[in-house]
C-alpha cells in the first residue's frame, strides 16, 4: 500500500526521468572512469542542461561509429539490411525502449542500415534527453 | 532475482573505480535529496549539489592544512564559525579534525538583530562597538565610528538567521558528546568566563584510578561523614588518622607501645612515627587495590610535605569549608545517646522524648573550649596547607550532608581541570 507521499515520489521520477538520468550518468562515469567523478558528472549535467535549453544533443555514449559497428555485426555480408528480429533485438540491447516497432521495410523485413541507424539515433537522443520535456 | 535472466558481465574495472570514488553513495545522496526536495529542475538542483560538495573538500583540505601547522599543532587551536553545515562538521571528522569542545553561543533572536544592527567599527583600531551596549569611552573615537560594510538590513539579517536555526539543530546532534550551549545574552566578560571555564575542563576519561583522597577541614566540617559516605560508596578504605593512631596503641605491638605514652597524655605523637604508621596503613593490600580516603592528617604544613615526600601522594584533596560559628553550633550540641547508641544533635536532629534527652552524654572534647581551641589551631595551619595543595577542590561544607556529597562526587569522578599556563 503506497502512502499519497510515495506515490507523488513515483510521479516525480517518473515525470523528471530521474531513473534513466541516474543511468545514462552512471554508464558514462564507469565508461569514461574519471579520476575526479563529481567534476565529469557535474560537466555532464552542464551538458544535459544546455541541450535542453538550446536544442542541441544531450551528450550520449554512443556515436555515429558504434552504430556501424553494431550494423557491422548483424550484417556480416553486407547485404544492405537487416531482419526485423534482429532490428527489435539490437535497440533493445542498445537499451532504447518505446522503438519504434513499424520501420520502413517492415513487410518485407528487410530494414536498411540507414533506417537502423536512424531508428537507433533518435531513440538514443531520447533516452539521453533525461529531462522533462 | 529472475533466474532466465542472463547476468551481466560488469568488467571488473569498473567495480574496482566504483568502490574506489564511492559512487554508490554519491548517487544515494544525489537521488534521496531529490526526492525529499523535489525541485522543479532537478538537473540545476543536482549540479548545485555536486559543486556544493566539491568546494567543502577543497575547504576542509585549506582548513587541515592550517591546522597541521606547528603553531597550531603545539599551542592548540579555535575554529571561529566553522563548520557551519552538518555535512561540513562531518568532512572534518572525516579528516581526523575533532574537537575537544564545542560551545554555541545562543541568545533569542531580536537581541542578534538589534546587536547587528547598531555594529560600529573604529577604522582605526578595528575595535568594534555598539551604539547602545557598548559605546567607546572617549568622545574622540565616537566621532569617528562608522557602520561596518556590509551591515544588512533587518530582513536579511532575519534570513540570515532562519538559514543558521536550520543548521544549528543537526550540529548539536553531530557534536552533542562535548557540546556545551551557552547564553551569549550577557555582557561579553561573563560570557567569555564561562567559556573559559569549560574549556578547560576535561573530559570523562575511561583512565582506570585508585584513588587517594585527603579530606581537610575544621572540626565539625563531616570530614569523617563524608570519608564514611565516600568509602561505603566506592568501595574504599577510609582512614582517620586519630583512630589509627589509638587502634596502634591498642595493638600491643612495638610501635604501639612508643605511641601509647603521647596518647595517653594528650601529647601530640610525633611526626616521624605517625608517618611511620600511616605509610605502613595505606602500603596494605587493601588500600593499595581498592585506594583511600584519608582525614585528619596532615594538619600542618611539615606533615602535608612529609606526605607529599612518601610515595602516598593523594590525587585528590578536598577542603571542607565553613565559618567558625556553625563549627561551634555542630559540635557543642551534639550527644550520644549511650544506651542505643545513637547520636542526636539539639538543633538538628533533637532527642525523640524526654527520658532520651535525660541520659545523653556530651563528649568532653566537644566542649566550647575545646572546640574554640581546635579551631584556633586548624586556622593557623589552614592557609599554608590550601597554598601547598593548590589543585585542592574547596567545599562549602554548611550544607546537608548529601549536597556536600554529591559536591565531592562531582570532583571525584570527573578529571580535575586543567591549569592555565602562568605568562607573565
Amino acid at each position: 500500500m503506497s502512502t499519497p507521499r510515495e506515490e507523488e515520489t513515483a510521479e516525480y521520477l517518473r515525470n523528471h526521468k530521474i531513473v534513466e538520468l541516474m543511468n545514462n550518468l552512471t554508464s558514462m562515469l564507469f565508461f569514461y572512469r574519471p579520476e575526479r567523478p563529481k567534476e565529469f558528472l557535474i560537466s555532464q549535467l552542464e551538458q544535459m542542461k544546455a541541450s535542453r535549453d538550446r536544442a542541441v544533443d544531450s551528450p550520449c555514449l554512443f556515436d555515429n561509429s558504434n552504430l556501424d559497428a553494431v550494423v557491422g555485426i548483424l550484417d556480416p555480408a553486407n547485404q544492405g539490411h537487416i531482419t526485423y528480429a534482429q532490428y527489435k533485438e539490437a535497440l533493445k540491447t542498445l537499451g532504447i525502449k518505446n522503438f519504434n516497432e513499424f520501420p520502413e521495410g517492415l513487410e518485407s523485413d528487410r530494414i536498411s542500415h540507414e533506417t537502423f541507424k536512424r531508428e537507433a539515433k533518435e531513440g538514443l537522443v531520447r533516452s539521453a534527453a533525461t529531462f522533462q520535456t | 532475482m529472475d533466474a532466465t535472466v542472463k547476468h551481466l558481465r560488469i568488467p571488473p574495472e569498473m567495480s574496482v573505480y566504483a568502490e574506489k570514488h564511492e559512487i554508490f553513495d554519491l548517487f544515494q545522496t544525489l537521488v534521496r535529496n531529490l526526492i525529499i526536495d523535489k525541485p522543479a529542475d532537478p538537473i540545476q538542483y543536482l549540479i548545485g549539489m555536486l559543486k556544493r560538495e566539491s568546494i567543502e573538500e577543497l575547504w576542509i583540505k585549506l582548513i587541515l592544512e592550517r591546522l597541521s601547522k606547528v603553531d597550531c599543532v603545539r599551542r592548540g587551536w579555535v575554529l571561529e564559525a566553522i563548520p557551519k553545515t552538518r555535512e561540513e562538521a562531518l568532512c572534518l571528522q572525516e579528516a581526523g579534525i575533532a574537537p575537544e569542545h564545542v560551545v554555541i553561543l545562543q541568545a533569542p533572536d531580536a537581541v542578534l538583530i538589534e546587536r547587528s544592527l547598531g555594529k560600529r567599527i573604529d577604522p582605526v583600531t578595528g575595535d568594534v562597538y555598539h551604539v547602545t551596549f557598548m559605546w567607546p569611552e572617549s568622545a574622540e573615537v565616537a566621532q569617528r565610528l562608522e557602520r561596518p560594510q556590509g551591515l544588512n538590513s533587518e530582513d536579511v539579517i532575519s534570513r540570515q538567521l532562519q538559514a543558521y536555526h536550520s543548521e544549528a539543530h543537526a550540529l548539536h546532534r553531530t557534536y552533542q558528546s562535548c557540546l556545551k550551549i551557552i547564553d551569549a545574552d550577557q555582557p561579553h566578560v561573563d560570557v567569555f568566563a564561562q567559556v573559559l571555564t569549560y574549556v578547560m575542563s576535561r573530559h570523562r576519561s575511561a583512565a582506570p584510578h585508585t584513588p587517594r583522597i585527603i579530606l581537610l577541614g575544621p572540626p565539625g566540617s563531616g570530614k569523617s561523614l563524608q570519608a564514611r559516605l565516600i568509602a561505603k560508596k566506592y568501595d574504599i578504605v577510609s582512614i582517620c588518622c586519630g583512630e589509627l593512631l589509638k587502634a596502634v596503641a591498642a595493638d600491643e605491638s612495638s610501635m604501639g607501645e612508643l605511641i601509647k605514652p603521647f596518647l595517653e597524655s594528650g601529647r601530640r605523637v610525633p611526626d616521624s612515627m605517625v608517618l611511620q604508621i600511616l605509610t605502613e596503613r595505606l602500603s596494605r593490600l587493601d588500600c593499595v587495590t581498592r585506594g583511600w580516603v584519608l582525614h585528619g592528617f596532615p594538619q600542618d604544613l611539615e606533615q602535608a610535605e612529609a606526605l607529599q615526600e612518601s610515595k602516598f601522594s593523594p590525587s585528590r584533596v578536598f577542603f571542607l569549608e565553613m565559618t567558625d560559628d556553625v563549627a561551634v553550633e555542630r559540635l557543642t550540641l551534639r550527644a550520644i545517646d549511650p544506651v542505643t547508641g545513637e547520636r542526636y544533635h539539639s538543633l538538628y536532629k533533637p532527642a525523640p522524648s524526654p527520658e532520651v534527652h535525660a541520659r545523653l552524654r556530651y563528649n568532653p572534647c566537644d566542649s566550647e573550649a575545646e572546640v574554640q581551641r581546635r579551631l584556633k589551631e586548624y586556622c593557623i595551619h589552614a592557609s599554608a596547607l590550601q597554598a601547598f595543595y593548590p589543585q585542592a577542590v574547596r567545599v562549602n561544607a554548611d550544607q546537608d550532608a548529601h549536597t556536600v556529597f554529591e559536591c565531592l562526587e562531582s570532583r571525584l569522578v570527573n578529571r580535575l581541570p586543567k591549569v592555565l599556563p602562568d605568562r607573565a
